[in-house]
C-alpha cells in the first residue's frame, strides 16, 4: 500500500527534531483553567477590573 | 411547535434524542460558566481548551482508536482530511452519490478524482486497477447514504480497496451512535472497522450539537493537526459545545436500549408506510432514514405541505441533491419517538397521501 | 489505437446516449448540443472508460467540452 502520509515525512522529521531539542511545543498548548474577569467595589465605591488571565501547565 | 402548531419532527437527524438530555445540557452550562462563550482562537494557537482534549479522548474511547481530531463542523472534517491527505499525483476513488462535503474536499485538493456508480463494487475495482502504478490511492465511502437511507457493502468494498493498495476513508455521519454493536457505524456492524484508515463523523446528528471529527489508527495521524487548513485556519468550537459533545458521546457508549428502540421505530415506520402503498428508498429498513419516493416535485411539495398541516415535519429533497432526479420525503427517526407516535405518523402519511392522490 | 480508430469506436458508443439524434461533429458540445446531464455524463464516461480500459478523471473531464476534445483525450490516454 502506498502510504498517503509519506508526503508529510519531512515535516514530521523537522517537528521531531525541534521537540527533541527540549522546547515546549508551541502548537499544542492546552488552556486548562480560566480566572474569570472579576470586578469589585473598592474603597470610595470605585470599580476596578482584573483582566482575564490564562493558566496552563 | 412549528408555525404555531404542535408538530412531530421527523426530519432532524437527532437520532438518539440527545439535544435535551439533562446531563448534556448541564455539562454545557457548566462549561459556559467556567470557560466562557468562545475560544476566539485556532486549535493550534490559543483555541485548545481542556474540553477539546476531553472530547477527543471520548472519541478515541468510543471508537477504540488511537487518534481523534475535532473540527468545527462535519463539513470541515471531510473538506480538511480529503483535501490534505490526497495530494498532487494521488487518486481519490469515490461513490458518485457522496455528500457535498466530500466532493468539495476533492475539489479543494490537487488529487485526480475518479467517481464510480453508487455502491457498485465492480465499477470501483475496475477504476482502482486502472490507476497508474505507484500512485497514492484513497477510496472514499459512506456508511449510510442520507438520500435513500441505504447502507454501503463496506465489507466487500474495503476488501477490494485494500487488495488494490488503497487507503480507505468512511464517512459514518448517519450511523454513529446507532448502527453497530457499539454504535461505531456500518464498518463496525460489518466487522471491518479495523481496516478503515479514517472514520469521519459529526456532532450534529446523534451527538446532538455541532462539530465534526476524524478518528484514525495511523501512527502518523497527529501531523494532520498542523497541515490541515480547515483545522488550522478557523476558530475552535466553543467550550460549551465540546462539553455537551463529550458528555453525549460518553452516554452513547451505553445506549444499547435506545439503539434497540430506534431500530424498532425504523422497522415499524418502514413496514407501515409500505403497507399503505408508499414507494420507499430501500426494500428493507437499513438505517434510521426512511425515504419516501414522490412521483414528481409538484406532488412531493404538496405532500410535504399536507404533512405539515397534519403536524408532521419531514425533509423534502429534490434534484440535484437527490440521485436519479428523484423527489423524496426523507424521514429520520429519533429514539425519543414513542411507539404511539410512530403509529400517529403512519396515520398522518395515509391521510396526506390520499389528499394529494399519491396512494 | 490511432485517432481515426478511436473516433470510430466512440461514435458507436455515443449512439445510445444521443437520444435526440443530434448530428455529432468535433465541435458538438456535451452540455449544450447533446444536453447531457450529470448522470448521463457519468454513464457515458463509464462506457468509454470500460471500452478503452482507461480512467478519465473528473479533473480531465472538466477540460473536455466538445466531441473533438473527447476523441483527442481518449487517443492520448491510451498512451
Amino acid at each position: 500500500m502506498t502510504d498517503l502520509f509519506s508526503k508529510f515525512d519531512p515535516l514530521i522529521e523537522m517537528r521531531a527534531n525541534l521537540l527533541a531539542s527540549g522546547v515546549e511545543d508551541p502548537f499544542s498548548l492546552v488552556m486548562e483553567r480560566f480566572s474569570r474577569p472579576r470586578s469589585r467595589c473598592a474603597t470610595g465605591a470605585r470599580r476596578s477590573c482584573w483582566a482575564p488571565t490564562t493558566t496552563w501547565g | 411547535m412549528c408555525n404555531g402548531r404542535e408538530t412531530i419532527l421527523l426530519g432532524t437527524y437527532n437520532y438518539m434524542g440527545m439535544t435535551f438530555d439533562p446531563d448534556v445540557i448541564e455539562a454545557g452550562k457548566q462549561a459556559l460558566d467556567d470557560f466562557g462563550s468562545g475560544t476566539t482562537g485556532s486549535r493550534v494557537l490559543n483555541g485548545t481548551y481542556a474540553g477539546h482534549r476531553a472530547v477527543e479522548e471520548a472519541l478515541k474511547e468510543f471508537y477504540a482508536m488511537d487518534h481523534a481530531m475535532v473540527f468545527s463542523t462535519g463539513y470541515q472534517a471531510n473538506l480538511g482530511i480529503i483535501s490534505t491527505i490526497a495530494g498532487k499525483g494521488d487518486y481519490i476513488v469515490l461513490d458518485i452519490d457522496s455528500h457535498a462535503s466530500i466532493w468539495d474536499g476533492c475539489k479543494m485538493g490537487d488529487a485526480e478524482v475518479v467517481p464510480f456508480k453508487h455502491n457498485d463494487i465492480v465499477a470501483m475495482e475496475k477504476r482502482l486497477k486502472r490507476i497508474p502504478e505507484g500512485a497514492g490511492k484513497l477510496v472514499v465511502l459512506e456508511g449510510v447514504y442520507s438520500m435513500l437511507g441505504d447502507i454501503a457493502p463496506l465489507k466487500e468494498m474495503i476488501r477490494v480497496a485494500k487488495e488494490n493498495g488503497a487507503m480507505v476513508l468512511v464517512d459514518e455521519a448517519h450511523s454513529m451512535g446507532f448502527i453497530g454493536p457499539n454504535g461505531r457505524g456500518v464498518a463496525e456492524d460489518q466487522g471491518v472497522l479495523d481496516d478503515v484508515d479514517f472514520v469521519i463523523g459529526t456532532f450534529s446528528k446523534s451527538v446532538g450539537t455541532v462539530g465534526g471529527f476524524c478518528v484514525s489508527n495511523h501512527p502518523k495521524f497527529e501531523i494532520m493537526r498542523l497541515v490541515c487548513r480547515p483545522h488550522v485556519f478557523t476558530a475552535s468550537l466553543p467550550p460549551s459545545v465540546v462539553a455537551t459533545a463529550c458528555t453525549s458521546i460518553r452516554k452513547l457508549m451505553h445506549a444499547g436500549n435506545k439503539r434497540a428502540h430506534l431500530w424498532e421505530n425504523s422497522k415499524t415506520l418502514h413496514k407501515g408506510l409500505r403497507d399503505k402503498g408508499f414507494q420507499l428508498g430501500t426494500e428493507e429498513p437499513q438505517s434510521a432514514i426512511i425515504a419516501v419516493i414522490m412521483p414528481d416535485l409538484e406532488r412531493g411539495a404538496a405532500m410535504w405541505e399536507a404533512l405539515l398541516h397534519e403536524g408532521l415535519y419531514v425533509n423534502l429533497a429534490r434534484p440535484p441533491a437527490t440521485p436519479a432526479g428523484m423527489t423524496l420525503l426523507r424521514c429520520s427517526l429519533c429514539a425519543e419517538h414513542s411507539a404511539e407516535q410512530v403509529q400517529t405518523i403512519i396515520g398522518m402519511f395515509e391521510r396526506a397521501g390520499k389528499t394529494v392522490g399519491i396512494i | 489505437m490511432d485517432r481515426a480508430a478511436t473516433a470510430a469506436k466512440i461514435a458507436a458508443l455515443i449512439e445510445p446516449f444521443n437520444k435526440k439524434g443530434v448530428e455529432v461533429t468535433d465541435t458538438t458540445t456535451f452540455a449544450g448540443d447533446l444536453e447531457f446531464d450529470s448522470l448521463t455524463v457519468m454513464d457515458f464516461v463509464a462506457e468509454i472508460e470500460d471500452a478503452f480500459d482507461i480512467i478519465i478523471s473528473m479533473n480531465q473531464q472538466a477540460e473536455i467540452e466538445n466531441y473533438g476534445q473527447l476523441i483527442d483525450a481518449v487517443t492520448k490516454l491510451q498512451g
